[in-house]
């Protein structure tokens, strides 16, 4: 029996921003660690190609970028949102706020408006994308693995998604914070949790019987 | 190394910038409790006695408390293995669904709608409620810490709200889960994470006018 059933199953890649994924992105001395102990960029690359090659629509989720004023009509803002203001992070129409060439969005491919905290469905129009193409499933890959990508999951789940977590195709700030998430949280909030190598092969076997 | 020195400042900065929503004003102030249910509490005994101590203090100091209670009828799709679990628990416990003796409540209480979503926000009453009732700052507590008061932590932020999370009036299937939610994971989306005496501290000297 398929897991992912034909035409109802999309990749969500999370903020595959220059701030996050470049060598002079602002945020990639935080994130290096992690993001070189599971290969990330090489995993979310063969994640993407796998899903093109099988005919999966690719969705984008993307953080609002930094503009003056962005976050002046918030009362609270989060230590997220704190931290982003404070460091201009993904600032408009700068090196940070640009695609990772690896992961430049392709005519077919979706991009939702952009969250402006940690869940790529909250306050954006994700999910009716989503729906107007008939997904009822999502593998979401990108970042980070304990803020917007289990944020985003957690609105999946509660949005009566199918996910599947990729524990190699996500990243965090520090070991820790990436093992709080997928092994402490993804295990009980995610239908599926796997590794970039079982989802390709997955994908690969499902398209051979299909 | 340099990563564990970044991160270390960054989250100090946040840290710092956070300190200014620490105050608790009686009118807009709530204590939510999620899933504060028998099922979900037939251990540790421990945990129903910090939790009566925070319900008895917020009723005594004029907080409203709101109860948002676990498990409903409607079907979910895909029930992720939290929820199978959770569902286990209400038909294994007797009374699983009753709110412990200890703390049971009382009139000035609030009870929102029952669901089966993970965040106490979905599918139910909870976001209208606390806005006709002027309600800014959310003080989370319940038992299952990486489960289902993380998701709806992370929605009260989503939808603007201070946020604090009681760290010793929760816990998780095992203390390792536990630590990571209330040590590593909740700082990075919550505003506020506090024992229950720092908290308490930090209501009585809010200024009462406010």
């Amino acid at each position: 029996m398929s897991i992912y059933p034909e035409s109802q199953t999309a990749i969500l890649l999370v903020d595959p921003y220059k701030d996050f994924l470049s060598s002079r992105g602002q945020a990639w001395p935080l994130l290096r660690t992690v993001a070189k102990q599971v290969n990330l960029i090489e995993n979310l690359k063969n994640i993407i190609k796998t899903g093109r090659d099988q005919g999966l629509p690719i969705f984008y989720a993307m953080h609002l970028k930094y503009r003056p004023g962005n976050y002046d009509d918030l009362k609270y803002l989060s230590p997220s949102q704190a931290g982003i203001k404070f460091a201009k992070t993904f600032k408009a129409d700068s090196f940070g706020s640009e695609f990772h060439p690896d992961f430049v969005p392709e005519s077919e491919d979706v991009i939702a408006s952009e969250h402006a905290c940690t869940s790529g469905f909250g306050d954006t129009d994700l999910h009716e994308k989503l729906q107007e193409k008939g997904i009822s499933h999502l593998i979401i890959v990108g970042l980070l693995s304990n803020t917007c990508i289990e944020s985003t999951a957690r609105s999946a789940v509660d949005l009566n998604y199918h996910v599947t977590l990729v524990t190699d195709a996500v990243a965090s700030w520090t070991p820790k914070d990436h093992q709080a998430a997928v092994e402490f949280s993804y295990p009980h909030i995610g239908h599926i949790v796997t590794t970039t190598e079982k989802l390709i092969r997955t994908l690969a076997q499902e398209s051979q019987y299909a | 190394m340099l990563n564990r020195i970044l991160n270390s400042i960054v989250l100090m900065i946040a840290k710092y910038q956070m300190r200014k929503y620490e105050q608790y004003p009686v009118i807009s102030t709530a204590v939510v409790l999620v899933n504060v249910q028998n099922a979900f509490l037939t251990s540790p005994l421990e945990l129903i006695t910090k939790l009566e101590n925070l319900i008895t203090f917020a009723r005594q100091h004029g907080f409203q408390v709101i109860y948002a209670p676990y498990g409903s009828n409607a079907e979910n799709p895909f029930p992720t293995p939290a929820q199978l679990q959770m569902q286990h628990q209400l038909t294994a416990t007797k009374n699983g669904f009753d709110v412990p003796e200890k703390l049971a409540l009382q009139d000035s209480d609030v009870v929102i709608q029952s669901r089966n979503k993970l965040s106490a926000f979905v599918e139910t009453n909870l976001n209208s409620h606390l806005k006709s009732t002027g309600i800014e700052h959310l003080i989370f507590a319940g038992p299952l810490a990486n489960i289902t008061l993380d998701s709806s932590a992370r929605d009260g932020v989503e939808l603007g709200y201070h946020v604090t999370i009681i760290s010793d009036c929760t816990s998780a299937a095992t203390i390792q889960e536990k630590q990571f939610s209330t040590q590593v994971t909740f700082p990075r989306f919550v505003q506020t994470v506090v024992n229950l005496s720092d908290f308490k501290r930090l209501a009585l000297i809010t200024k009462p006018s406010i």
